[in-house]
């Protein structure tokens, strides 16, 4: 009797280690992926930055982002590349910082935009299918960012061939749709969009406040993909 | 400087002074202290009700002198106000008082007074805090105006003079009390001022004989009957006289135990020298650099209204500095001084450079930095009036939370009831305020300090809540609310909870 309670133990043991680890795994084992390898600046504030729990906001694990994967030879195609915006003229910061390199969350890395809805956008100058948008907002202090939008498109002015990769304005007030994803703190691992392979060669990425004051801020933006066939 | 010339440029500062001060009152979200004020300025309009809390809010003269301009405005309830209408009356008194520095200039000069007047014009503190609903601005209209009638009954020591110094005194009583570390500082330079002159031997301006006694009494009687009048509500509550004087035991108790309040010794000067935070500099040194210059022509001149103006401003200033209590807005009383030796200051620059060019080098580079106290006050008045990194900002309510009273206004404007639905709002006290002033025309709204103590929340429309009560209304109600979170201060959160009919109305309408 006891063995066969030891035994079932054992299998049940065997049974979730599998659940947890298989999918990993198996997406790992993917032969046309590799996991994207990123680069993090350090963090500015410690621990879990509050003990916020609602339903509109990811939660908050206080672990680092897991393995991302992403298809062979995707490379980071936004370095340096030209960034415009809706407030072309910012009081803090250059717009040339968003695609620098530079990820550090102390002043004199991030451009601040003028108070409510604001966008930047990158021209990749040249077709890519995208494969991840690796964003930092701000991450010198806990804040969410409201109504974050990520589009890309092949059009510069962003009336056709427009693709959601990420939009988080529940109540629409941006006027672009209304949006399913969870608001989420900033912290130094940035947040990183999902493109699952969108063809495009603009990237704009729209924000309006912070919890912390009504302006927008952008330390760096990091755009992975491959050239289109 | 000849008297024409003075003349065309005064109202140009005047005019320089509106400019920062009017425009945009009602941008800024209303700070905790500035919400309970206007409340019980509510209190007053509504029910002609006021007594002197010894405890808190400070002075009787901010309420009565809203009370004034809200009638004169036509707002006769708590609804009808709002925060531009509020803040109007510190932009007066703001301007006001650079009124009142162009009047120094019979004690400094003209290009000193016209100096003084630009720069509290110009200075971002004073500009910030002119659009803010607290006592500071008034008190430091009270305390030039103290100024210039102890000066002018200096000058010709006549009955009324004395009266005015007198009621000014009364006046800045009944607005601050800590009028008292003004007078205790005005009072020694003063003497020392005199002592002094008594080495130099310089005569006294002085054509009449002043009457001491007589010139005590008649400062004293309009002093004690003004602050008896406004502490008292006007008689009704006599009370109130006794408890102003007992409230220096709690503000003394105060500053011993100043809790959040705590700074260090050099708080208020680090405030106007430099300050540096997310990528903004702030710096009002150009003024204090020509106050030294003005303290320097004070010590080398012995001119009696520069030393004295000289003592007070630093000894208010250390007296200020010492107790660990500190808040930025205390900052403007004995920054009104550093402003008058400035305008001494600037006057006496021009007068020691003697060639031509130097004085064109200087009035280039004086121009530059007014341009940059200018470019600051509108950065502090407007894009950063709500900002952390603005210095002059203190424990100021975000500018995210007036996203949560349009959502709040916006969900209860599609509901049947209106703004008669049901509001409940759990929070502790230091994250209530500003929703009562917020929630103003919101007319069934309870507030709660615990989510038990609430009595149930399926029948209220809308649920704002501290995070701390949040935790513990969520399982209360299960998934019959939607939820928002929203900022009220860095580092605290409200949360909103709409019932998710409401919120499905209110989406509705949206998609319409």
């Amino acid at each position: 009797m006891v063995k066969r309670v030891l035994f079932c133990a054992a299998a049940l043991q065997f049974l979730i280690l599998a659940a947890v680890i298989v999918p990993a795994h198996s997406q790992s084992q993917d032969p046309a992926k590799e996991e994207l390898k990123l680069q993090l600046p350090k963090p500015m504030f410690i621990g879990t930055p509050r003990n916020i729990r609602t339903p509109n906001l990811e939660a908050v694990t206080g672990k680092p982002r897991g393995p991302f994967f992403v298809p062979k030879g995707t490379k980071l195609v936004s370095a340096k590349k030209p960034v415009i915006s809706s407030d072309m003229q910012p009081v803090i910061g250059e717009l040339k910082f968003i695609t620098d390199g530079e990820k550090s969350g102390e002043d004199g890395y991030f451009v601040e935009l003028g108070p409510g809805k604001q966008w930047v956008q990158i021209d990749l100058q040249g077709e890519y299918n995208l494969a991840a948008v690796l964003v930092w907002h701000y991450h010198a202090q806990a804040r969410v960012y409201r109504d974050i939008i990520v589009q890309v498109s092949d059009d510069k002015d962003f009336v056709t061939g427009v693709t959601t990769v990420f939009n988080n304005d529940h109540d629409n007030s941006s006027g672009l749709g209304l949006g399913k994803d969870k608001e989420y703190i900033e912290t130094n691992e940035g947040k990183l969009f999902d493109a699952k392979g969108a063809k495009a060669r603009y990237i704009r990425l729209y924000s309006n406040g912070n919890t912390s004051n009504d302006m927008n801020h952008c330390v760096e933006v990091e755009v992975y993909g491959a050239p289109a066939k | 400087m000849n008297k024409a010339v003075f003349r065309g440029l005064a109202p140009l500062v005047v005019l320089a002074a509106l400019l920062f001060r009017l425009p945009g009152l009602g941008l800024r979200p209303m700070h905790h202290d500035e919400a309970n004020q206007a409340m019980k300025f509510g209190a007053l309009l509504e029910t002609g009700e006021y007594r002197y809390d010894p405890a808190d809010h400070h002075g009787p003269s901010l309420y009565y002198l809203t009370w004034v301009l809200a009638k004169a405005l036509g707002r006769p309830t708590t609804a009808s106000l709002d925060e531009a209408m509020l803040r109007l009356l510190p932009a007066l008194f703001g301007a006001g008082t650079v009124v009142l520095l162009l009047l120094f200039s019979g004690a400094m000069g003209r290009a000193a007074a016209l100096a003084a007047g630009l720069l509290a014009a110009l200075s971002p503190a004073f500009t910030y805090y002119s659009r803010f609903y607290i006592q500071e601005t008034i008190f430091v209209f009270f305390i030039a105006t103290f100024a210039l009638a102890l000066w002018k009954y200096r000058e010709r020591p006549t009955g009324t003079r004395a009266a005015a110094a007198g009621l000014a005194a009364g006046l800045m009583f009944a607005t601050k009390e800590t009028s008292v570390i003004i007078f205790a500082a005005v009072g020694a330079a003063v003497l020392l001022t005199r002592g002094l002159n008594k080495e130099r031997a310089v005569a006294s301006p002085a054509e009449r004989k002043p009457r001491p006694l007589r010139d005590l009494a008649l400062g004293l009687g309009p002093a004690v009957l003004s602050a008896a009048v406004l502490f008292s509500s006007f008689f009704r509550h006599p009370r109130g006289i006794l408890d102003a004087v007992l409230a220096f035991g709690n503000y003394l108790a105060k500053s011993g135990d100043p809790g959040f309040h705590a700074h260090p010794i050099g708080y208020y000067l680090g405030l106007l020298t430099y300050s540096r935070t997310g990528g903004l500099v702030w710096s009002e040194s150009l003024i204090l650099a020509l106050a030294c210059l003005g303290i320097i022509a004070a010590v080398r001149k012995r001119g009696e209204f520069p030393v004295a103006a000289a003592l007070a401003s630093l000894l208010a200033a250390a007296a200020f500095s010492l107790p660990a209590y500190k808040t930025p807005w205390n900052v403007l009383p004995f920054h009104l001084g550093f402003i008058i030796l400035a305008g001494i200051g600037t006057e006496y620059l021009f007068r020691m450079l003697r060639k031509a060019p130097l004085k064109i080098v200087a009035g280039g580079l004086l121009g530059i930095g007014l341009l940059h106290l200018a470019w600051q006050s509108g950065q502090a008045s407007f894009r950063y009036s709500a900002d952390p990194r603005n210095p002059y900002v203190y424990a100021q309510t975000s500018s995210d939370y007036l996203k949560l009273v349009k959502r709040v206004d916006d969900v209860a404007a599609v509901l049947p009831d209106r703004e008669k639905s049901l509001i409940k709002v759990v929070c502790g006290l230091y994250e209530t305020w500003p929703l009562p002033w917020s929630l103003r025309r919101h007319t069934r709204v309870g507030y709660w300090q615990e989510a038990a103590a609430a009595g149930g929340f399926e029948d209220a429309a809308l649920v704002i809540a501290s995070e701390e009560q949040a935790a513990r209304i969520r399982p209360l109600i299960a998934d019959t609310f939607h939820e928002e979170f929203y900022g009220l201060r860095p580092d605290v959160l409200l949360t909103l909870f709409i019932r998710t009919d409401a919120w499905e109305r209110f989406l509705d309408g949206r998609r319409r």
